[in-house]
């Protein structure tokens, strides 16, 4: 990669990390973007897209709940896409994505327990009634965190990126095509975490409709979709109607009450 | 109620503060506290500017445990700043209460709808458009996520005038709707099962003069056969004890290397 690219590249994944932890303007599928995007700058858009959208599938449903700390599939996006490109070979490319996502799960574990340190300073600010204190330590909080995700990035591609190819080359290949067999297998993860949260006993008899529809009648995500908002609109006219049903019920019920 | 201090003003500058300072700082433990007490400064600055000493006893309160979804905690601070806006001695105590008491419902609404089904269903679509070449799925996604957003977004203003109601006078009809969503949701998830998993059984058998492979038997039995089962293990697999999603990651990296390496997959 040319110094230039390295830079664009640099100063646009600083600029997602900093969205993407408050505003999160980018949230869905931004791994195709972000596959896209890294593309583009290393001069080949198709190769960021199919980066991005196996890191997406691999991905789906897999969010850090409550404070916990998952894999950093965008990680694993900007630098699978740049060793794809680098080393002309995606094989190699999703091996550098998948480990890499994994890693990033401790990056993540790193820059909150650094978090209490800034803390700590903004609430010891915040004591002498400098607020304008709290306000300089919650932001060096985040330059720390943007610091924390971009830096192995530059890392990887700068000093490192000899030292990964060589890696790579060293990877025998039953352990990339286990790789490319997980990331075929990975969206069935984020199929059933999105169960768990889910009225499965409720509802589940929808997943045959869907499921149907798509593995025998080949139908198009989007027609799938449209037959189920219809079956899901339906069902919330006669939620409504019950419900209103039951609220006059106890109505009159406490109307009833009142009178005595 | 009493009279109105804070401007609409005043108010977008703590909603733009909050956008963007939601989760920062995040630690172990007080997690979102620190967003919060820079984003709802320009507030107390404005009813209590006087007096700097009861500003820093807020602050100190409002550093206690605080995490939620970051969209609906819009709702919660509007909320919040309507309870401060009364100046009554008690009023960060009842906001506290309130901050605390709907973080964990609102976020298991929050982490169920919008960081599990829609980026799931969205996030599937975009992805499969994008392998064949297209970046139109992504686009749908993210005007959908945009959408979402703005509804948190501007919904910070209706919790701030409805103040403490604004959560229970909707219940019921928020119930009916989630409801309508998983059925939507449920659908497609079954459709993505068929169409976004990707397990392909290589194995092949000499049965008599005819070779078989696998995948031609497993699809005789029913179409996707293998994409239902893995689905379903992984399903049952995260109900056991003590089981996360990272160490399922780990579980089906390992065992798709040993079934590549065996010849059963490919």
């Amino acid at each position: 990669m040319s110094t230039m690219q390295i830079i664009v590249l640099l100063v646009f994944y600083a600029a997602y990390r900093f969205t993407a932890n408050s505003m999160q303007i980018f949230s869905y599928a931004v791994n195709v973007m972000l596959g896209w995007v890294t593309g583009i700058i290393c001069g080949d858009a198709q190769t960021g897209l199919y980066i991005g959208a196996t890191m997406t599938l691999m991905g789906l449903g897999v969010g850090g709940f409550g404070g916990s700390s998952v894999p950093d599939y965008t990680l694993g996006t900007i630098l699978g896409t740049v060793f794809s490109i680098t080393t002309g070979a995606v094989e190699n490319g999703l091996a550098v994505a998948v480990t890499v996502s994994m890693f990033g799960t401790q990056l993540d574990v790193l820059r909150k327990t650094l978090g209490s340190f800034f803390i700590h300073k903004a609430m010891a600010c915040n004591e002498k009634c400098d607020f304008h204190g709290v306000a300089v330590w919650v932001w060096l909080s985040d330059a720390m965190r943007v610091f924390v995700n971009v830096l192995p990035v530059a890392l990887a591609i700068t000093v490192g990126a000899d030292a990964i190819t060589a890696i790579l080359n060293a990877i025998p290949p039953f352990i990339t095509t286990g790789f490319s067999v997980a990331g075929g297998i990975l969206p069935g993860l984020g199929f059933a975490i999105l169960m768990r949260y889910m009225p499965v006993q409720k509802y589940g008899v929808f997943m045959i409709l869907g499921f149907v529809l798509s593995a025998y009648l080949n139908m198009p995500m989007l027609a799938i979709a449209g037959l189920a908002f219809v079956a899901a609109y339906m069902i919330y006219q006669s939620l409504v109607e019950k419900e209103k049903a039951k609220a006059a019920g106890f109505g009159g019920v406490a109307g009833g009450m009142e009178d005595e | 109620m009493s009279e109105k201090i804070l401007t609409k003003k005043d108010l977008s500058r703590c909603l733009n503060r909050y956008v963007l300072s939601r989760q920062m700082c995040f630690n172990y433990e007080n997690m979102q506290a620190g967003g919060w007490v820079w984003a709802i400064y320009p507030a107390l600055e404005k009813i209590y500017g006087d007096n700097p000493e009861v500003i820093k006893e807020k602050n100190k309160q409002y550093f206690q445990f605080y995490n939620t979804h970051p969209w609906i905690g819009n709702l919660i601070l509007g909320a919040c700043i309507a309870i401060e806006e009364t100046k009554d001695p008690d009023a960060t105590e009842a906001a506290l209460a309130l901050r605390t008491g709907l973080m964990g419902p609102l976020a298991g609404i929050g982490d169920a709808i919008i960081w599990v089904m829609f980026p799931t269903i969205f996030g599937a679509i975009a992805a499969y458009q994008a392998l064949e070449g297209s970046i139109m799925g992504y686009f749908i996604a993210q005007i959908v996520m945009w959408i979402v957003w703005a509804i948190f977004y501007f919904g910070f203003y209706s919790a701030y005038n409805a103040g403490v109601s604004f959560i229970t006078s909707r219940a019921t009809e928020l119930g009916c709707l989630t409801d309508a969503c998983s059925v939507l949701g449920l659908a497609v998830v079954g459709a993505l099962v068929a169409s976004t998993v990707n397990i392909n059984a290589v194995l092949t058998f000499q049965i008599g003069e005819v070779t078989q492979t696998l995948q031609s038997m497993m699809d005789s039995i029913m179409p996707k056969f293998l994409n239902v089962a893995a689905v379903g293990l992984i399903y049952a697999g995260l109900g056991k004890k003590g089981m996360t999603t990272v160490k399922m990651v780990w579980l089906i990296i390992a065992v798709s290397i040993v079934l590549a390496a065996v010849g059963f997959l490919g």
